[in-house]
């Protein structure tokens, strides 16, 4: 039972950190290389897309006109954003300027020889064979590729997070103090008047059997 | 639209739901505190006894209208100052 709890709470451990490193935001730096739009299948990768009724349309194939950011990192390997508004309510990040961003990010398009640096806020993950992009946020130029810029957001909301948990921990503290250890105890009480009160009556009952018995006996 | 009007719903459905909360957890705090105010006083009659809830009683009343008693108000007020802030963070700033 004890390993079974175990393995549950690692798991749950796990599911939480994949939510959060999901949904909170990042920074990288990188380099825009081109700005498009192109016809996206979105099948059982539903999911890591925006909600079908944020605005996008989706033809009768199932098929949205998504647009694309493609970028270069300090490394050299590619990273390829896309560019969706999120809608209202998950994840709630309330972007509806897409075609905004998108005009900036093709505004800092740069080439290998004269590269423009930029720190692309984004959630969301890569994952290149369910064809899963991150959801670029916001653009902002920096002066070169080792300007990585403190990821402010991400960490006010981990603080938030752990002051509501703090707050929950603290009201169920006084909840089981107040509420249930006297419910819990006055139980208790009761429980325990109730069994004296059988005992009595078992000892008296076994008295009357025993005198009866005896009696019978001729004692 | 629609999904504007959901997220009003859903935001007031949570907030309220952690108004209330929060309202019962400030309000059992003060009894406590009240409760050991008076066994401070009364240290010969400490203890679960009719005066004292008859002291908290009255002590509690009108202790919404306090400023800790609005705290719980808060919760009401600063998610929808988040979402305002997230919002001009996102598309405008």
């Amino acid at each position: 039972m004890r390993w079974f709890l175990t393995v549950l709470g690692v798991i749950f451990g796990i599911v939480v950190f994949l939510f959060l490193d999901y949904t909170l935001p990042s920074k990288q730096t990188v380099r825009i290389t081109n700005t498009y739009n192109r016809l996206t299948d979105i099948g059982a990768n539903a999911f890591f897309y925006a909600s079908p009724d944020t605005g996008t349309v989706q033809n009768a194939q199932g098929q949205r006109d998504v647009r694309f950011i493609d970028t270069v990192r300090p490394n050299g390997k590619p990273h390829v954003y896309r560019n969706e508004d999120t809608g209202w309510i998950w994840p709630p990040y309330f972007k509806y300027d897409s075609s905004n961003l998108h005009a900036q990010a093709t505004d800092l398009r740069s080439t290998a020889a004269s590269p423009e640096w930029v720190s692309v806020t984004s959630y969301g993950w890569r994952i290149a064979w369910l064809s899963v992009y991150p959801n670029a946020i916001s653009i902002k130029p920096v002066a070169g590729p080792e300007v990585k810029p403190f990821n402010w957001a991400a960490q006010i909301i981990l603080l938030i997070l752990g002051a509501l948990l703090f707050l929950l921990w603290r009201m169920w503290n006084q909840f089981r103090e107040r509420t249930i250890d006297p419910a819990v105890r006055s139980a208790d009480e009761a429980w325990d008047r109730l069994d004296a009160r059988a005992d009595a009556a078992r000892d008296r009952a076994r008295g009357r059997m025993r005198r009866w018995w005896d009696g019978l006996r001729g004692r | 639209m629609i999904a504007f009007l959901r997220l009003i719903g859903m935001v007031l459905l949570v907030e309220l739901v952690f108004y209330l909360l929060i309202g019962t957890y400030i309000r059992s705090l003060r009894r406590e505190e009240l409760e050991k105010e008076w066994d401070r006083r009364h240290p010969e009659r400490a203890g679960l006894s009719p005066e004292r809830a008859e002291f908290v009683r009255r002590s509690m009343v009108g202790f919404s209208k306090t400023l800790r008693g609005r705290l719980a108000l808060l919760v009401l007020v600063l998610p929808v100052v988040a979402i305002i802030v997230i919002i001009v963070i996102v598309n405008y700033y």
